[in-house]
């Protein structure tokens, strides 16, 4: 019988072997291509391997996020470090860069008023011109895979074909075995490297059916290949499912 | 108004413990846990523009991983520079031939025996292997490896079938890590 003990020696020997043979663990940023499948296999599973010779770097990607860090620091050491960091600050970070501002009314308001008459005058022209009114297109979704928590996708679903200039009702499928506090969809871009988030929908209502139903206008959108990603927030976010969409030219 | 900034900003400040203790949990000590904590904060503070709106401890997650991380590639550089790591486990025998030494000679063959074992699979079965005796969750590693718990559970099975082939035991050894 094989003891835990001779595990581990064995382990530890492999580790000492493979880090001297293989080099540094990966950048954060390939491990960043890796986890997003953005990767060739060949590529993915030479990262696969050399990672797997750092499970110390392994545990930082994937310890998740906890609730609260009551007691880790005593009251004390919680103001020596939020005051040291108030100075940092004060003395030495540059401000941010293009936080948000707030514009003047002044200028805003005239601007504001200008494109609601514009869009209101261009949507008479466009219902003139259809003389009928748009509806909202229902397109379910199937996974194009899960993250290995369960799914009823069907791989060769995807990806759904949208038209340009639509509006949609989105139903992307997903059989969560658990419930999660919240869900959230987010829309990639992926004809952008790397991808561009275009949004993020919090607090999106999990239905009975198992759908995840969320708006999607594809007017101000160019033609090409998106993903809709669906996560699961409990205590840390976790990537539960993606979808395949490509959005063709009218 | 860099006002508005510091505001916002300073209403991150109750997430500064739960990041201290994530630090501790991903295997930094006190002290850099404290340190690194800062270098988050600030980071964030430079960076406010990124913020999409997320939920405010998921921002401060992204960047929080991103830094140990880093952090500790650079550690394993250094080491790399440095100390370079013995391929040979060295081992302490007692010299004497006593009960002890026997124990300890008979566990270091074993050891071998598992390790060249493990070496005689494919570089896939290793890998599973090696992710198993990790230890950690399956779920985030497949996440984070770009495949499915599925996927590697099965590569795992096969592993383990190849291995009690080579071993012609059970590899039990490894039971309690799942």
């Amino acid at each position: 019988m094989i003891r835990k003990e001779d595990w581990d020696a064995a382990y530890r020997r492999q580790l000492a072997d493979g880090q001297k043979r293989l080099g540094p663990p990966p950048t954060f940023e390939e491990v960043e291509a890796l986890s997003s499948g953005q990767l060739p296999e060949e590529e993915a599973e030479r990262l696969r391997e050399l990672l797997s010779h750092y499970p110390d770097m392994l545990r930082i990607l994937t310890e998740p996020f906890p609730d609260t860090g009551d007691g880790v620091l005593s009251d004390e050491e919680l103001k020596a470090d939020l005051d040291k960091l108030r100075e940092r600050i004060r003395t030495t970070a540059p401000p941010p860069l293009a936080f948000p501002r707030k514009a003047s009314p002044w200028r805003t308001l005239p601007l504001a008023a200008g494109i609601i008459i514009a869009i209101a005058l261009g949507g008479v022209g466009v219902w003139r011109m259809t003389s009928h009114a748009r509806g909202v297109v229902t397109q379910v979704l199937y996974p194009e895979r899960d993250r290995g928590i369960g799914t009823r996708g069907v791989p060769s679903a995807t990806p759904a074909h949208l038209s340009n200039d639509t509006d949609y009702l989105l139903e992307p499928v997903f059989d969560s075995p658990r419930a999660y506090r919240e869900y959230r969809l987010e829309l990639l871009d992926l004809g952008t490297t790397p991808p561009r988030r275009v949004w993020l929908r919090e607090n999106v209502t999990q239905q009975r059916d198992g759908t995840y139903p969320v708006r999607l206008s594809t007017g101000e959108l160019d033609p090409g290949l998106y993903h809709l990603v669906l996560y699961g927030v409990d205590g840390t976010v976790v990537e539960l499912a993606d979808y395949t969409i490509r959005l063709k030219a009218k | 108004m860099p006002g508005d900034h510091t505001a916002a900003f300073e209403a991150l400040f109750e997430y500064y413990p739960a990041v201290v203790s994530l630090l501790r949990k991903m295997g930094f000590d006190h002290e850099d846990a404290r340190d690194l904590a800062q270098q988050v904060f600030l980071r964030v503070y430079q960076h406010m523009d990124a913020y999409r709106g997320d939920a405010k401890w998921h921002y401060l997650e992204q960047v929080t991983r991103r830094l140990a991380y880093n952090d500790q590639r650079d550690r394993h550089a250094a080491k790399r520079e440095g100390i370079r790591v013995a391929t040979e486990e060295i081992i302490e025998l007692p010299d004497e031939r006593t009960p002890a030494a026997d124990a300890a000679l008979e566990s270091e063959e074993t050891s071998q025996r598992v390790w060249r074992a493990i070496n005689q699979l494919t570089p896939s079965d290793q890998t599973a292997i090696r992710l198993q005796m990790a230890d950690l969750s399956q779920e985030a590693i497949a996440g984070k490896l770009g495949i499915t718990v599925s996927a590697l559970k099965s590569r795992l099975s096969v592993a383990r079938k190849r291995l009690r082939v080579l071993l012609g035991d059970e590899p039990e050894g490894l039971d309690g890590r799942e």
